[in-house]
């Protein structure tokens, strides 16, 4: 089983991590480009995040009114799926993945739009936030893995997994029934009740399920939830994150 | 005739640097390196002095069941958000504002303390404190368990970090205003409150309600105090251009 999972996930690693978002006909952010985003906008992002980017769009009020996660407010509310620090707006490329790859279970991919028009949407929803005026967030590290798993360093990757607390939400298996979760404690900003992600379950890694989209997400958090961000904590300590990345991977294969 | 010596073109250019040195040293305006590190509190001018008091029933502290860990956070957490000086009336953790008057630009701090937050004994430490915005936030883990420092602003995580047990601290600037919420979701009655502002005119009532805040230019200004519990009380107060101005705020 332990081979088994050690390959496959080789496998996964090698199809994923080639998954890059090419930016060709990134158009420049200007009136035009805003004016077609938001035409866009109107057709495909409305109805859950609302007119003014609220997130209060009528589908997303009636999904998510009394729990999480809602639609995200783009005026003021935080970005969960970021590759910057905690607390940080994203930088575009994050934009761009999250319309690209939608958010499994929750919004769906828009890579029916050309990139263009993604592009122009994404430029469209910044227009919200006046923050994205400022001076761009900076961006985190995010190397590639080392290289392919071992058993050993799956078995360290669970040490770390107990170490730094995983468990108190995710659970002692990753199933997303920590005792944390199962005291309803866990809320987002709005103080919605959500659940931590089924570590065994890919498609409950709604940053993705990529060993480096894994990775991001242990290092920056996701911010309107009580996921921590890990860099300052285990930053620098690159063997450690990836043995966890590797481990919560081994996880979902060894269900499947 | 041998008591001078002649000046070689080298030594003259030499010379003339140095002399030229002097001169721009001389006129540049060295004050803002060389002055001592100053709060606003140290500054001149006028100084808002008062207490800010509370008559009202003051709850015993809540006990709440501590759900984790108990070997260092104990059974039971006791909660006195509302602490009042028995003599005075003094209402302790009150932040202090005074707003800017129209048109008046803040004055930049040259050196403010870190504002710090330290997880110690499963509470954040201290409760409440004021701080403003650009400062260094340091954030601290004291005890043998796992923490999570959130700080959320109006529903917007400012900023989430992981606090293992024997962990380095973490430093980071505050980059938002308001008021922000700090809260654990490891321990969920963990919770603080630090007030950020971007301007230095502010101050954290003491165990007996006082406050001192100065370096505010003279004119009409509004006070505003704000308490975890309270809420938030305003007053206009006219400040001198020299001299200490009392001002006593009562939340009813």
């Amino acid at each position: 089983m332990r081979i088994h999972a050690l390959v496959a996930i080789g496998a996964s690693l090698l199809m994923l991590s080639g998954a890059s978002f090419v930016h060709a006909v990134k158009p420049e952010d200007n009136q035009a480009t805003r004016e077609k985003g938001k035409q866009i906008y109107e057709h495909a992002c409305l109805l859950c995040h609302g007119v003014d980017g609220r997130g209060d769009g009528p589908a997303g009020w009636f999904l998510s009114r009394y729990e999480g996660p809602r639609p995200r407010d783009f005026r003021g509310g935080s970005y969960k799926f970021r590759s910057t620090p905690s607390g940080e707006l994203p930088i575009d490329q994050d934009l761009f993945r999250t319309v690209t790859q939608g958010i499994s279970g929750h919004m769906p991919p828009y890579s029916g739009l050309s990139e263009e028009e993604r592009w122009q949407v994404i430029a469209y929803i910044k227009s919200f936030n006046q923050g994205f005026k400022g001076p761009v967030s900076i961006a985190l590290l995010l190397p590639n893995p080392p290289g392919p798993p071992s058993a050993a360093g799956i078995d360290n990757g669970r040490t770390v997994y107990i170490k730094y607390g995983c468990q108190n939400c995710h659970g002692d298996n990753g199933y997303g029934d920590g005792k944390e979760a199962l005291d309803g404690n866990l809320k987002d900003t709005y103080g919605h009740t959500i659940s931590p992600g089924d570590l065994t379950e890919r498609a409950s890694f709604k940053g993705g399920s990529s060993a480096q989209a894994i990775y991001r997400g242990i290092m920056t958090g996701l911010d309107g939830t009580p996921m921590p961000s890990y860099a300052d904590t285990i930053g620098g300590n690159d063997k450690d994150v990836w043995d966890l990345v590797y481990y919560i991977l081994s996880l979902s294969q060894e269900r499947q | 005739m041998t008591g001078y010596h002649r000046i070689s073109a080298q030594a003259l250019g030499r010379i003339l640097v140095v002399v030229m040195f002097f001169v721009v040293a001389g006129l540049a305006d060295w004050s803002p390196l060389l002055a001592a590190p100053q709060s606003s509190s140290e500054s001149t001018g006028p100084v808002i002095v008062g207490r800010i008091l509370y008559r009202g029933p003051v709850p015993a502290p809540t006990q709440l069941a501590v759900n984790r860990d108990t070997d260092v956070c104990g059974v039971t957490i006791s909660t006195a958000s509302l602490s009042v000086d028995a003599g005075t009336h003094g209402l302790r953790n009150a932040v202090v504002h005074v707003d800017l008057a129209a048109g008046e630009v803040s004055a930049r701090i040259v050196f403010q303390s870190p504002a710090v937050v330290r997880n110690k004994d499963c509470r954040f430490q201290p409760h409440v404190a004021a701080a403003q915005m650009g400062d260094e936030v340091q954030i601290f883990n004291d005890d043998p368990v796992m923490h999570n420092t959130n700080i959320i602003v109006e529903n917007s995580t400012a900023l989430n970090v992981a606090m293992v047990a024997g962990g380095n601290p973490i430093k980071k600037r505050l980059k938002k205003l308001g008021l922000h919420l700090v809260k654990c979701n490891v321990h969920k009655f963990m919770q603080a409150y630090r007030v950020v502002f971007d301007d230095p005119y502010f101050d954290q009532t003491t165990e007996t309600g006082q406050f001192s805040i100065s370096g505010v230019s003279p004119g009409t200004h509004r006070i505003s105090v704000w308490h975890e519990i309270l809420g938030v009380v305003e007053k206009e107060v006219q400040v001198p251009a020299r001299g200490t101005v009392v001002v006593d705020l009562e939340y009813k």
